[in-house]
Parts: C-alpha cells; structure tokens; sequence
C-alpha cells in the first residue's frame, strides 16, 4: 500500500481500504474535530505539492482489479447513463445469467440475460433482490476474531499460525454449493492438511434425489429437467415455480409450453400444501404428506405392473391409476418431478421416468445439474466427529450451518470445535459462533463463477468496489493455504482447466465476461439403470407407513426461500404469491381442520413433537391444503439477520427431518394479526379473471372473446374531446395463463422505481407501497380451490377517473397515452385514489426511510424518491421509455418495437407480459391485442384501460366457472 | 303564504323595547357565571386535544391516521362534511326564512348564524389539514404563478368546493356582521363613556345612528344579501355532494346526492341549533325570547327533513336494486349487513326512527326531549357521512383491495378538537355579542305585527 491514512493504517499494511471506514462525514462536525486555519501561502503550496504528487503517483500504468466508482469521468463516457455488465446471479446455487445495470460505478439493477440458455432471461424475487442485499448497511466490514473487531493481518497471522498448528489434525469445510473456483479453492485449502475434507449441504437439501440416482443409475446425480419438452407434468411436492431447483428456468420453460394452443402442456400437481406450482396447475390433487411417496409407488406399480406395498384411500388410487394412464399416453414426452428430500419417494420418481421413457428426453442424466450438492449423509458424519471431538479446525463457507442445520445438532457439534472460522456476507448465526470472521465479498462485488448444470459455466465479475473492508472467500483460503493469488486470476485459471483441449467457440476471456458464460459441448455418456429393487423392497417395507392426525410440512416461499435472504427486507416485505402475507410465516392449516379445531386466521398455535421444541405460530387457514398437513415456511425465527430479518416469525429448522412426523397442534389464547396484502379472496361473482378450459376454447375461439357492452367494451360515445394523440400510445397486455404468480415483477418493479420497505406494521394497517401487485383469487370450492394471479399496476386508463378529481392537476395524460404523477405538484388530497377503480394508487403516508447512507445506494437516480404526503404509482417504466426515445432519436432511427421493456415485463419468467406502441400494427402488443382471449378488467366502466388481459387458459376438458363466468 | 304561529305571540311576557334591550345586553355586560368559566375551560382542553392532534399529524404525515391504501377518506371528510352541513341552518334561517317573512327566525337568527360561521370554520380546517402536503395548499387556489400555465384544475370537484366553501364562508360572515350592527350601536351607546370597549364598539357599529336613513339603507342592504345566500344554502352542500357523486365508486356515484345532502345538511343544522339554543335559551334565561313555539317551528322543519333524507335512503337502496348494476348492488348491501353495519344501522336509527317522535305535538314543546333528539339527529348525521365516505370506499370494484378501517386516537382527537374550538367560539360569542338580534326582535313585539 503506497498511501496511508495515519500511523494506524500504516501499520497494517494489508489493510483492504474501505470505502466506508466510518459514517461518512455528512453534517455537523464531530466534537474535537477542529477546523484548521489555512494560510493563503500553505493552502498554496500545499496544494503545489498535491498537484506534483499527483502528476507523479498518475503515471502509473499497471491495469488495476479495482471497479472504483469515478470521480472524474473517462473520456467517452458520459456520466448519468448506465453500463451493463454481464455476470451471474448471486442469489442461490442455480446460477442464473443475469446482466447488472451499473450507474456510476454502482450496480442498482440486476435483469436476466436473455443469452443465458438456461434462465433465457428470466430471473426469480432472489435474484432481482440482490442489490438491495449488496447494499445492506448492516453486512460485515472487518473482520472479526474473539467477538472483536480485527485487521486482516492480525486475523491472518493468527489463523495461518494456528493452522500451522494444525497441519497433522482434522480440517473440514463446510459449505454450501459452490461454484467451480471455490471447490478448487476449498481443494487447495484441504490439501495442506493430513486429513482434509470438504462437505457440502443445501439448506433446502435434494440430497435424496442425488441419493436416489446413485441407488438406481450408479451416480449421484441431480437431472436436469427439461420442462420445455415436456407434454404432461406431474409433479408431487415440488414446487418448482417457487423455490424447488431453479424457478426462474423451469418458469420460462414452463411458461414456453403454456400458450393455449395443440401445443399446451398439461400439469398436474400432487402436494399436500399449497404451492406456487400447485397454483398452477391444471389439476391439482391434495395428499397427506404421509402419502405422497405410496402415491408415487402407486404410480410405478400402475406403470410397471405389481403391487403396491403401501395402501392409499380409494379416491388416491383412483387418481394415480387415471394419472399413469395419462403418463403412458405420453411416452417420452412426460415428466414426473419429485421435491421430497425422501430417498424412496426419489427411487419412484427415477424408476417412472425409466420406463416412461423420459431419460435422454424430459430428463437429462449425461449433463446433470450441479446445483443440489448437498450429501445429508456426509453432513450427519461430520456433525457426529464434531460433536466428539475429533475436528481441529471448521472453515464454513457461503453458508449459515448454525442456524440450517440446527435439526442436525450442528450448533452444539460447532461449540467442541477449537477453532471455528466463518467465512459470511452477514453477522449471522454462524458468524456469531464462530471464532474467526473473515468476512466474504457480497457476489455482486466478486470473482466468482458457477456451473449450475454440468458443461454450462458461467462466470461473474465484480460490479464495484468491495463497499467495505471484505475479502474473497478464495483469496482468504488461498491466503492461509500460504498460495496467495487474486480471485480474478484464480476464476481465470479455472476456466482455462475447464477449457482446456476444449473448443470455447470464442476468442478471449473478455468475451466470455461480455457474454457471462458459455455452454461447452462435453462428452458425456448417461448412466445406466441399474437398480438393487430388491433393496428398495425391503426397505420401503420395513419402513412403517406413519399416519397421523397432523402431519408436518415443511417448505419454502419463493421471496425468503431458505432463510439466508432474511435480512432483506424486500424479499420480507414481497406478499407470499399464494397467501399474500409479508413479514411472517405461520402454521397452515386446511379450512375444515381450522374449523374442526375452531381456529380462526391469525390464533396463535402451538406445535408440539417429541424431543423438539415447541413452535409457536399463529395460523394461517389455507384453502387447498391436506387436511391432515400442518404447513410451515422455513427460512424466519433467525436470531442475526439484521435490523430487517432478526426474529421475524419461528424458526422450523430443528424440526426439519422431522417432516411428516406426528405433531401435535394445541390452541393459545393469543392472537396476532397478520401483515397480509390482500383480505379477500373471492372474486365475488366479479368477471375480473377470465377462464375457460383449452378444449372448448381451441373448438371455438372466438367463444372467449368479451360479448358486447360487457367486459373490455369498446369505449362509450364521450361528450370530452378525446386527448390529444402523440407519435406512440404505450399499452400492455397480460397474458394469465402464462403468468404463474412468481412476483419477480414485484420485487423488479421495485427495484426499478425505488419504491420504499414500510415494515411489517405499516403493511397490517394495508399501506405497502408496491406499484406491482398479484391479486390471487380462488375458484371453486373452498377445501380444493383452483387458484387464479392476476398481475395488477396502474391501468393507464384513457379516461383516467384520477386526473379529472386532481384540484391541482398533478396527474395527467400524457398524449402517449400515460397516465402521469407530478409528484412535485401533489398536494395528497388522495381523491386520485379512492376515485382509481383498480386502487393502484400508493399514498406516501410518512417519510419512508432513505437514509442509510450504504443502503441508498441502491437507488435509481432516474426515478424520484417521493416525500411524504404525495401520490405515485406504475409510470409503466416512463423513465426507460424516455431513455430509448432519446437513443433511438440520437442514433436517428426510429424506435423499435421490443427494444424497450418495462421493469415487470423484463423481468418475468414467464414471458407474460408484453409491452409496445399500440401505433405501430405489427408491434407485438398490437397483435396481442387483437386475440379473442383478450379483455380489459373492469372495462366496461369505460375508463379504457392501456392495460389488457388474455384470458387463462386451463388445459382441462372443461372449465370450472372461475369467476362465475357471468354477471350476477 | 300563512302567518306564522298566529295563535302565540313570539316573544312572550310582553316586553317593552327597554325590556329587550336590557336582557338581551345584559350578558355582553355581566361577569359570566361560574359555569361559564367550567364549560370554557372544558371547550378549550378539547381545542388543545385537536391541536396536538393537528400538530402531530402535520409533523409526521397522514400515517398517524386509520387510512389505507384503499380508504383515503374517513374522518377527516367525514367531519368536513358533517361542519358544512350543520353550518347550513344558520344561513337558511337567516336568509331563506327572511323572505318567506318567517318572523320567528328573529329570535334564532343571530345564533343560527353565529353557529354556521363557527361550524363552517371547523368544516374548512379539514380539507387543509386532510392534504399530505398543506405546506402547499395553497395551489389548490387560482393563484398566478411563475410555473408558466400551471393552473387549478377546474374539472376537480374539490375545487369547486374550495370554491363553494369559501364564498359560502364570506357571503355569511358579511350578513351576519350587517345585521349586527344595529345591535352594535346599541352596545356601543349602553358602554361606559371612554372605555375600550366603546372605541372598538364604534369602529365596528360604523357610526350608526338609527336614522331612518341607516334603517333604509340597512333593509336594503339585507335584503339584497338575504338574495345573495339563498342560493348559496343549496349550492354549497351541492357542490359538497359532487365530491362524491362524480367518482366512479359505487356508492358515491349517484345523480341523487345533490338534493339529498342540502336535505340532510338542514335536518342537521337545524338539530344542531335546537341543540345548542335549547340549552342557551335555559342558562342565559332567554326562555322568553326563544320559546316553545320557536321549538316547534324547528322541530317540524327537522321532522320534514328527516324524512326527506328517510325517503332518499330507500331510493338509493332501491336504485341499487334496480339498476342492476353488481358493485352497487353489492354496495348497498354491504352497508346494511357488512363489517359496518353498526353504523349503517346507528345512522338507520338516528335519521329514520328519530324524527318520527315529532309527530306528538308533547314531544315537539318538551325542551329536554327534543334536546335528546335532536343530539340523536346529530349523532346519525355523522354517521350517515361515515357510512357513505367509508363502506363505499372499503369495498368497491376490485375484491383483492378490500381493506377495513378503524380509526386511530389522532382523528378522534382532531374531530373533538373541532368541537373545542366550535364550543369555545360559541361560548365566547354569546357572552361578547348580543346573542338576540335585539333590533329584529323588537320589530316583532306584540305578537308579530309591525
């Protein structure tokens, strides 16, 4: 380090600079900061020597790994327009190819790629989220060693010296899955040691899955499935449009296949709870969770032929026989999916695909993923050495055991280990148990890389410069392991192993970092089927078939997933996709339980089990839930998630593994009320959701077509002048059999249009600001309802009943058919509000907090942050509108339909939203326009929305009415 | 046209002028009582209430009140609406009731209107303060700027109301102060020679000196703001009524409104009047000057009224029904069975059952049960504002955005804050200004006849 700040920071010459190394000087000067007098001689000739120093230190050409945000732009670049650097998303293990908006050196956006083969473009609420939790002010920023706060160096001499003393012992790291770089660095590490190894886990662990595959191919593997190519889906206990593998693939896949036409998939779902897939799917069959693994044996042995050993209730046999029917129609074309972490239910799912034929086609087996690879076996043998005595020493890396693994007894394990070293983005459970805190890069501000399925590598660079004093989780590894090298060279140097006697297909590292990944065609042979069934057999009958009265479900939500993204408080604060709640999670129980049980929404229960502890948690009543099955949400009740994540809702943790075992429920006298978007769940006989079933809809299109003078009318006579017309009229259409309820549009939007986090209060008293919300509605009956998303913004009506109410006019229409805020000129009489028949419209009932001086960062200094007292609500993006008129109009050519996107549209997995100048005839929104799916909600109060729906479509023979189908 | 009450004298106890003048001064003249001092003091704690209320809600935001993202209005409209409509029976008897030549509004004319200026105070504070930004409510006013063309917008209803209000503000204080006058002089020559009092008396009586002359100029000048309010009585709660009635919120939108709020705003106001003189007429010992007759007058315009605004309620459950229309069928019948029904039913009570009582002639001259009913009719008046602001609001198009609402400590004590300053007003006017207007009175000594 050439420059020092004082004696202190020279003195520890390692010393990473932060840019924050203390509250920024904003405001008042501290106490005993005195302000020195300069003379007009030494203000000169200090500043002389400044300038000297200068001209020679910025001579220097050596290129530097730094992404520094400028103080002086470079030549060419014009400050105020964003860059757009290819990279991965950070959010969990699936690796997704993501493009980072960067402003002035500061990532603010995160988008899929859309040349990423594997998400196409798509990213999930994790995903779009991971700038909020890049800029979170309550990260580590040093590091820490006997719970004080510490300098590298020291840190480093420290650990070094003691593994040194350790070289002959027992050292094991614990991670999650890693990307390529990071497996080789946790390999370089190991191998100073006599006894090295590496263990991996997944909070949400598949380890059943990979297990299962070894049992009947010989290979521990996870399939990679390909949705896209899959006629039927059925799919028991797998969420996966919600949190099951990788959501934002399988949802653009999924999506790919939903078009109502010949062509459409067919889903079918077999789960005890309640999920985001289950939401979708065309028929959706309740089990216990106890009897979701005889299901699928049901399953195979209607398939296969034999006979079950488990016994199902007549209704459950008859589905799976009708089921397998479907299956064997569609031979090579289908796809079963399994999300239980059960090794028997895994075997069955494995074997259907075997004999239906989907290997090679549904689901791949020669390039598998690499996403899941937890072992849970290899977790219980490390667990069980640590809680004797036997490990020296545990590195945890990217991961959070101490509070995931607690079912495992990993805490307890964790404390008999000597020397315990975190290697976290947070102050995390694990952090705190820890001896040493070498605290890691948040993956936006990293080198890293990922290989989610096998020859598919990606590769992510750092956005910025690390905010604060952190390390790579690499370079401390490589450091200690006495092989110091930076983490951009040791990501190089894995592509070129990865590459290496490999055709890339393109030139330069620059252009793998331009395109973010690339796709290798590795040789690669698939395993074979080789199953011991006789070992299966037995034990599947020596297993006791474990009925209760209720029976636990553990899952995940696809905002909090495993609970590492706690501290964020928009993933907190995004609605649940099926029951709308923030903040929380809850114990579900069917509506006929809760009424057996006389519980009502938000009665506090108590869950019991033998040799757990209790949970308590209020109840949520959960229309098309088991009713023997008790739903709770992992990932909340975290003790050290920050200011935003600590102590929202109950840790179900330690009771994981414990999944399906009896429990017992017990009323409280308490209640708490909930922080729920949305109270009411039934359309009300309302056409708001249009439904019809695919066969009768490809009989007769024209059948789904709005009749006249009912929904999505054209507009009435008008006695006004109509607004005057410009060169574009932007409008939207929405296409509902596409949009499966993910909410990524939610948390992108509010990315996009710095939309503020009011907290878990705010949200009870129905004040969350969202300008994106997903209203689900229920159809049908009570106990096994279809559900319906229907994604809902400012409708940019023509005749916008807000902005003739406005006394100051501070919402008006622009002549490109844009409903506008004038923030500046609202004075918050919110008539615009109560008159807006869609209530989009969102008061700023307070000053909504902005003042974190690391978390404002992640602000978009295109879009107003509003003050207290004003209106805002969906722009439709206007700020991007703007940017690509400006560019097409500079470039001097006219704007072309699909280059600009909305946030919403943009970030959808599902393609479900497309956006364009209604002008222009061949614009894709044009033609949407004129399917016979097409209406508008509430349009025949003739406000003319810009905003349009298609109908959904369910692949059924006939529809249930959804919304009534007609008006009352 | 009949002569009012031909068969009672308005003003009993056959008074001379010196009489008159004696008692209806004598307040203005007296250290007031004890009790005085006990209500003021009462008035104004709930006035500081209201001002720490007001005080917090401008120092924090809107957020300290009970609305959410589909409820924008509660409280604060309610309570505009409720102050406007009782400031409407002052003006109505002053001006309308002067004339038809209904000589017993003299009695309750200076009070009414008294009441209607304090009342329409109190209905003004809450379009201000209802604002997320009032720094800046000032924009809502035609006020030329620097912004280029930025101008109000005039398709808004609430501008047309900060129209309406305020001229209704003005075009009231201006004929209540004319017809003060006369009786200001008279206080002016009853005040000590050089006090203050009679100074400031002097500026404000405008050198009148009871010249046939003044008296002409003085009818004339009456008479012609008489002309000037009576439109104002229907177009201000017209206008109130367009808030709601051109919105798209089933509920709200009925071509009905207009008649039916000026009706409820005079059933109000004129329960708000039997309220307050019932009492004044009993500890000011005006028993004489406001007697049962003037009671009865009242509480038949109140019967009227109320069945009236009775009558307006089933037409619009009746054109709910019959129009077909599922969100206002759904409505309407939210109001009657849904999460306020209480107050759908309160309001139900209050407005319909009540006046029903004043059929009986006993009821009609029994001060404290008309007392009772008329504080009912207020009660419901409220309520019918609440019921039509807030189950319209919480329940409308879209099912998913269907919230409640519960109001928070902060409103009520803005809304009883409004009370304190309303009562403080009143009770300073009655020991400050004549509260009869002793000139008009005397004209209908013996028994009406001029």
């Amino acid at each position: 380090m050439r420059f020092w700040k004082s004696i202190h920071s020279k003195k520890t010459p390692n010393q990473r600079q932060d840019e924050f190394p203390e509250e920024l000087p904003v405001g008042e000067p501290k106490v005993g900061e005195a302000v020195r007098h300069l003379s007009r001689r030494d203000f000169f000739r200090w500043s002389g020597l400044g300038f000297a120093v200068s001209l020679a230190t910025g001579c220097d050409t050596k290129k530097s790994e730094k992404a520094l945000a400028l103080l002086q732009g470079q030549e060419g670049q014009v400050p105020g327009t964003d860059l757009w650097y290819s990279t991965t998303c950070p959010g969990c293990s699936a690796g997704c190819g993501a493009v980072a908006k960067v402003r002035d050196g500061r990532p603010i956006k995160l988008e899929g790629n859309p040349e990423d083969s594997l998400s196409h473009g798509g990213l999930c609420p994790v995903g779009q989220a991971q700038v909020r939790s890049l800029y979170d002010g309550g990260r580590l920023r040093t590091p820490i060693m006997a719970d004080h706060e510490a300098h590298w160096a020291d840190l480093d001499r420290d650990l070094v010296s003691r593994f040194a003393d350790t070289k002959g012992g027992n050292v094991r790291v614990l991670s999650g899955s890693l990307g390529p770089s990071q497996r080789r660095a946790v390999q370089a590490f190991l191998g100073g040691f006599k006894d090295g190894k590496h263990v991996t886990y997944d909070a949400l662990s598949q380890s059943a899955l990979a297990e299962a595959y070894e049992r009947t191919h010989g290979q521990r593997l996870v399939p990679a499935y390909q949705l896209a190519k899959a006629d039927l889906i059925v799919a028991v206990e797998a969420d996966f449009l919600g949190s099951w593998l990788n959501p934002a693939g399988f949802g653009r896949e999924y999506a790919s296949r939903r078009n109502a036409d010949a062509h459409m998939s067919r889903h079918i779902q077999v789960e005890s709870v309640m999920t985001l897939a289950g939401s979708n799917a065309d028929e959706r069959i309740r089990v216990a969770p106890s009897e979701a693994a005889a299901f699928l044996e049901h399953l195979c042995s209607a398939i296969e032929g034999g006979t079950p050993i488990r016994v199902l209730d007549a209704n459950g046999k008859k589905k799976a026989h009708e089921i397998a029917e479907a299956l064997k129609e569609h031979q090579g074309r289908c796809l079963v999916l399994c999300g239980m972490n059960d090794v028997h239910a895994q075997i069955f799912t494995a074997r259907l695909n075997k004999a239906l034929g989907n290997e090679g086609n549904t689901v791949e087996l020669a390039r598998p993923s690499l996403q899941k690879q937890g072992d849970d076996a290899a977790v219980r043998a490390l667990i069980a050495e640590m809680a004797a005595g036997q490990v020296d020493a545990l590195v945890v890396l990217g991961a959070n055991p101490a509070y995931e693994l607690s079912a495992f007894g990993f805490k307890e394990a964790y404390a008999k280990v000597k020397l315990r070293v975190a290697l976290s983005t947070m102050p995390d459970e694990t952090a705190f148990a820890s001896t040493h805190v070498a605290p890691d890069h948040h993956g936006l501000e990293a080198w890293r890389d990922a290989e989610p399925v096998k020859g598919r590598y990606r590769v992510s660079q750092p956005l910025l410069n690390p905010l604060f004093g952190t390390r790579d989780a690499s370079e401390s590894l490589l450091l200690w392991a006495g092989a110091p090298t930076t983490a951009q060279a040791w990501v190089k140097s894995t592509f070129a192993l990865f590459t290496s006697g490999k055709t890339v297909g393109f030139a330069s590292w620059d252009e793998l970092l331009q395109k973010g990944g690339v796709d290798l065609d590795l040789p690669a042979s698939a395993p074979i089927y080789k199953e011991d069934r006789s070992r299966t057999q037995s034990e599947w009958a020596a297993l006791k078939a474990e009925s209760a009265e209720y029976e636990l479900r553990l899952y995940a939500k696809g905002g909090i997933q495993e609970g590492r993204d706690a501290f964020n408080p928009w993933l907190q604060e995004l609605p649940d996709p099926i029951t709308k709640i923030t903040w929380d999670n809850y114990a579900q129980l069917s509506p006929a339980t809760a009424e057996r049980m006389k519980l009502a929404q938000g009665d506090v229960v108590r869950l019991k089990a033998k040799g757990l502890a209790d949970l308590v948690l209020p109840v949520v009543i959960q229309p098309g839930l088991h009713d023997k099955a008790v739903g709770v949400a992992l990932g909340y009740g975290r003790t050290h998630a920050g200011k935003h994540g600590t102590g929202v809702g109950g840790d179900a943790y330690p009771w994981l593994g414990a999944d399906r075992h009896a429990l017992e429920v017990s009323p409280t006298p308490q209640k708490v009320e909930l922080a729920c978007t949305q109270d009411h769940h039934n359309m009300e006989g309302r056409e708001l959701v249009r439904e019809f079933a695919l066969a009768g809809y490809l009989k007769d299109p024209a059948s789904a077509r709005p009749i006249d003078g009912g929904v999505g009318s054209p507009v009435q006579p008008s006695m006004y002048t109509p607004h005057p017309k410009g060169p574009h009229h932007w409008a939207m259409v929405i296409d509902l059999s596409k949009c499966s309820g993910c909410s990524s549009c939610v948390i992108a939007c509010q990315a996009e249009n710095n939309i503020p986090v009011v907290g878990k209060d705010e949200v009870r008293r129905k004040r969350e600001m969202h300008w994106m919300r997903i209203d689900r509605y229920y159809t049908g009956n009570e106990q096994d309802p279809q559900v319906v998303h229907q994604p809902l913004m400012c409708q940019q009506c023509d005749n916008a009943p807000c902005e003739n109410v406005c006394p100051v006019v501070a919402t008006v229409h622009s002549e490109e058919g844009l409903n506008q805020q004038v923030y500046n000129r609202c004075v918050g009489t919110r008539y615009c509000a109560n008159n807006c028949p869609y209530k989009t419209r969102r008061f700023n009932w307070f000053n909504y907090d902005h003042e974190d001086v690391v978390e404002r960062l992640v602000l978009n200094p295109d879009v107003t942050v509003r003050s207290r007292g004003v209106m805002e609500k969906c722009s439709f993006c206007i700020q991007r509108i703007q940017l690509s008129k400006a560019t097409a109009k500079n470039e001097g050519r006219e704007l072309k339909d699909g280059e600009l996107k909305t946030a919403c549209q943009q970030s959808c997995p599902g393609m479900a939203i497309v956006f364009g100048d209604l002008l222009d005839p061949n614009s894709d929104v044009a033609k949407a326009l004129s399917d016979p799916k097409r209406y508008q909600v509430l349009g025949e109060l003739g406000v003319a929305p810009a905003v349009n729906y298609l109908s959904k479509i369910r692949n059924v023979e006939s529809a249930a009415p959804a919304s009534g189908g007609h008006h009352a | 046209m009949h002569e009012a009450h031909p068969a009672s004298p308005l003003i009993e106890g056959n008074k001379t002028y010196r009489q008159v003048t004696d008692e209806v001064f004598r307040p203005t003249e007296s250290k007031p009582p004890r009790a005085w001092f006990i209500a003021i003091a009462i008035t104004l704690s709930m006035l500081s209430l209201g001002g720490w209320a007001i005080f917090n809600t401008l120092t924090k935001g809107i957020g300290t009140w009970g609305l959410n993202k589909t409820v924008g209005w509660a409280f604060d409209i309610t309570n505009f609406v409720f102050w406007v409509g009782i400031g409407h029976a002052g003006t109505l008897i002053s001006a309308i009731l002067f004339l038809f030549r209904q000589h017993w509004r003299t009695s309750i004319n200076r009070a009414a209107e008294a009441m209607t200026i304090f009342a329409v105070m109190c209905a003004g504070l809450f379009p201000i303060i209802h604002m997320g930004r009032p720094w800046v409510g000032h924009w809502a006013l035609p006020l030329p700027n620097t912004r280029g063309p930025l101008w109000v917008n005039f398709r808004s209803p609430l501008l047309w109301d900060v129209f309406a209000i305020s001229t209704y503000f003005i075009v009231s204080a201006v004929f209540w102060y004319i017809g003060l006058v006369p009786d200001l002089a008279t206080q002016r020559d009853r005040a000590p020679e050089g006090s203050t009092k009679k100074r400031i008396l002097s500026i404000l009586s405008l050198g009148w000196n009871g010249s046939n002359r003044r008296w002409t100029r003085y009818e004339t000048v009456y008479g012609l703001l008489a002309g000037l309010a009576t439109p104002l009585v229907v177009s201000v709660h017209t206008i109130v009524s367009w808030d709601f009635a051109t919105s798209v919120i089933p509920g709200w939108h009925a071509t009905l409104f207009p008649p039916y709020f000026v009706a409820g705003a005079v059933f109000s106001g004129f329960a708000m009047v039997l309220s307050l003189m019932i009492v004044a007429r009993k500890v000011m010992d005006f028993e004489e000057y406001i007697t049962k007759a003037h009671l009865e007058a009242m509480a038949k315009v109140l019967l009227l009224t109320g069945m009236i605004v009775s009558f307006a309620y089933a037409t619009e459950f009746f054109i709910a029904w019959y129009s077909g229309n599922p969100y206002e069928r759904y409505v309407f019948l939210n109001r009657a069975t849904g999460p306020f029904k209480w107050a759908f039913w309160a309001m139900f009570t209050c407005n319909v059952v009540t006046p029903h009582f004043l059929w009986s002639k006993k009821v009609r001259t029994t001060p404290w049960i008309l007392f009772i009913l008329s504080i009912f009719v207020n009660i419901g008046m409220w309520f019918e504002r609440f019921v039509i602001i807030v189950t319209s609001l919480h329940r409308d198009y879209l099912p998913s955005s269907w919230t409640n609402y519960t109001p928070t400590f902060n409103e009520a004590a803005t809304f009883i804050g409004t009370f304190g300053l309303f009562l403080t007003l009143f009770l300073l006017f009655c020991r400050v200004l004549p509260m009869i207007a002793a000139s008009e009175v005397k004209g209908v000594l013996k028994n009406g006849d001029h």
